[in-house]
């Protein structure tokens, strides 16, 4: 049970949350309902079994929570929401309809350009991520209480100024666009140039990035500019395939790998029998072999001569390191061991005497 | 919901009466005003016109001249109704002064 919520929660969450803002015309209502309705589900699903559309349930279900939250505010508040309950209880559904995509709409909020662009990419990061307020806010080296602020000073201009949740008509779109590309290209380039964090490469934010640009492709498919600029984001998890019996197939432990490419050069073709006879391997190809990936020399010729064209840096974090490296790291220790080890003893002898 | 369309100007960048320039700016806001059609607004006539009026411990102090000396001023305003931010600042890019100036766009707080 718990699964499924955890799922519908990680694939689903920002559409549930689009949908909702779409009909509550309102960022906080829409954030809290949903909250409700998901503490529903923990209960619900587990007496009565997962839903058969999980994301239509929450949708529906945080509707009526947010009615509920509407009966329990003010008098004088519940008339500020121009829309009121009536909107929101309007052809509420059972669950069962496939909800609609509103992402586009919300992304198109979120970067309205009467925001400020700081304010922009937290909101996006916020509303369309799947990154935790926290995690935001450390990419940006501003404290959460800073970036919470920053968030709710946007969510209130959003609803005091009147900004409207739709897809611009095709005159305003070239302009429009043009912020919400600002607001990616900020995302990706922040991940890229990770300030700091883990990983040389914020691989999370760099995939958000990615993940808003498909969404624009996907709802926005006549944008052709768009899919170009998805392509140079897209900085792999291509795949490779690692032949067999060889040094890179070893340490990798898997035929299929997915590595980041950032290069524009490859082995000439023309080359690769002569090089192949001449004592070099080549390890790794792309799936259909036309473009070598990896080469390698064999153990006789080399300790440990393994080198790639896609960049295992982008993946590689101190907790799990790429492959190569931890490899490579290994068969220097083993090298400089025999060293290591007397001086090791060393120690323990200095010890020994000591005690 | 309203919005008023506030006008600054910074006079040395403005046209001023007299020009072709000038009368160019009248025709086109003559042009502008009619498109609005349902709106309230004026132009303003210049800060060294203005009178500050503020109420101390009862008292009340009159004084020569404008709220706050700026560079740009207030010249003029617009309260129109939008369906959204979006139609009022298409209306703001269409005022002829948003050439020269700025236009500031800020919702009507409705009570």
């Amino acid at each position: 049970m718990d699964q499924a919520l955890e799922t519908v929660w990680v694939r689903d969450r920002s559409r549930i949350l689009a949908t909702l803002i779409g009909v509550l015309r309102d960022f906080d209502l829409a954030e809290d309902a949903l909250q409700d309705a998901v503490a529903s589900a923990t209960v619900t699903w587990a007496a009565h079994g997962v839903p058969v559309n999980p994301a239509g349930w929450l949708v529906t279900t945080a509707r009526r929570k947010a009615i509920d939250r509407l009966r329990s505010t003010s008098a004088s508040e519940r008339r500020q929401r121009a829309w009121g309950e009536l909107a929101i209880a309007w052809d509420i559904g059972d669950g069962i309809e496939p909800i609609p995509d509103d992402r586009l709409r919300l992304i198109f909020t979120c970067c309205h350009s009467a925001l400020t662009l700081d304010a922009q990419v937290a909101l996006t990061l916020r509303t369309l991520g799947g990154l935790s307020t926290e995690d935001v806010a450390k990419a940006f080296l501003i404290s959460g209480p800073a970036l919470a602020q920053r968030i709710v000073r946007a969510k209130r201009k959003i609803r005091e100024a009147g900004i409207a949740y739709r897809v611009p008509s095709p005159d305003e779109l070239p302009d429009r666009l043009g912020a919400v590309m600002a607001v990616i290209t900020l995302i990706f380039n922040a991940g890229y140039l990770a300030p700091r964090g883990t990983a040389l490469v914020n691989v999370d934010l760099c995939d958000e990035a990615m993940r808003l640009v498909t969404v624009v492709i996907d709802l926005l498919p006549e944008q052709k500019e768009i899919a170009d600029m998805g392509g140079t984001m897209r900085l792999g998890a291509d795949p490779v395939k690692l032949h067999d019996a060889t040094r890179a197939r070893e340490l990798y432990g898997e035929q299929v790998i997915y590595e980041r490419h950032r290069h524009r050069y490859e082995v000439n073709n023309h080359l690769r029998k002569r090089l192949e006879g001449a004592g070099l391997i080549f390890s790794g190809t792309s799936p259909d072999e036309r473009l070598v990936e990896v080469i390698e020399l064999s153990r006789d010729e080399h300790p440990f001569f393994v080198a790639s064209q896609y960049h295992p840096e982008f993946k590689s974090r101190p907790e799990r390191p790429a492959p190569l490296f931890r490899e490579f790291v290994g068969a220097a220790l083993a090298q400089a061991e025999p060293e290591d080890r007397s001086s090791g003893d060393d120690v323990t002898v200095s010890r020994a005497g000591a005690s | 919901m309203r919005y008023m369309l506030i006008i600054h100007n910074d006079p040395a960048l403005h046209p001023q009466p007299g020009g072709p320039e000038w009368d160019q700016l009248m025709a086109d806001y003559a042009a502008f005003s009619e498109q609005l059609g349902n709106y309230t607004g004026a132009p303003l006539n210049d800060p060294s016109t203005a009178t500050t009026v503020r109420i101390r411990n009862d008292e009340t102090l009159i004084v020569d001249g404008p709220f706050e000396e700026t560079k740009e001023w207030m010249s003029g305003y617009y309260v129109i109704d939008c369906d959204s931010l979006d139609q009022a600042i298409k209306a703001a890019t269409m005022v002829p002064s948003a050439k020269f100036g700025s236009v500031e766009v800020r919702p009507v707080a409705e009570m």
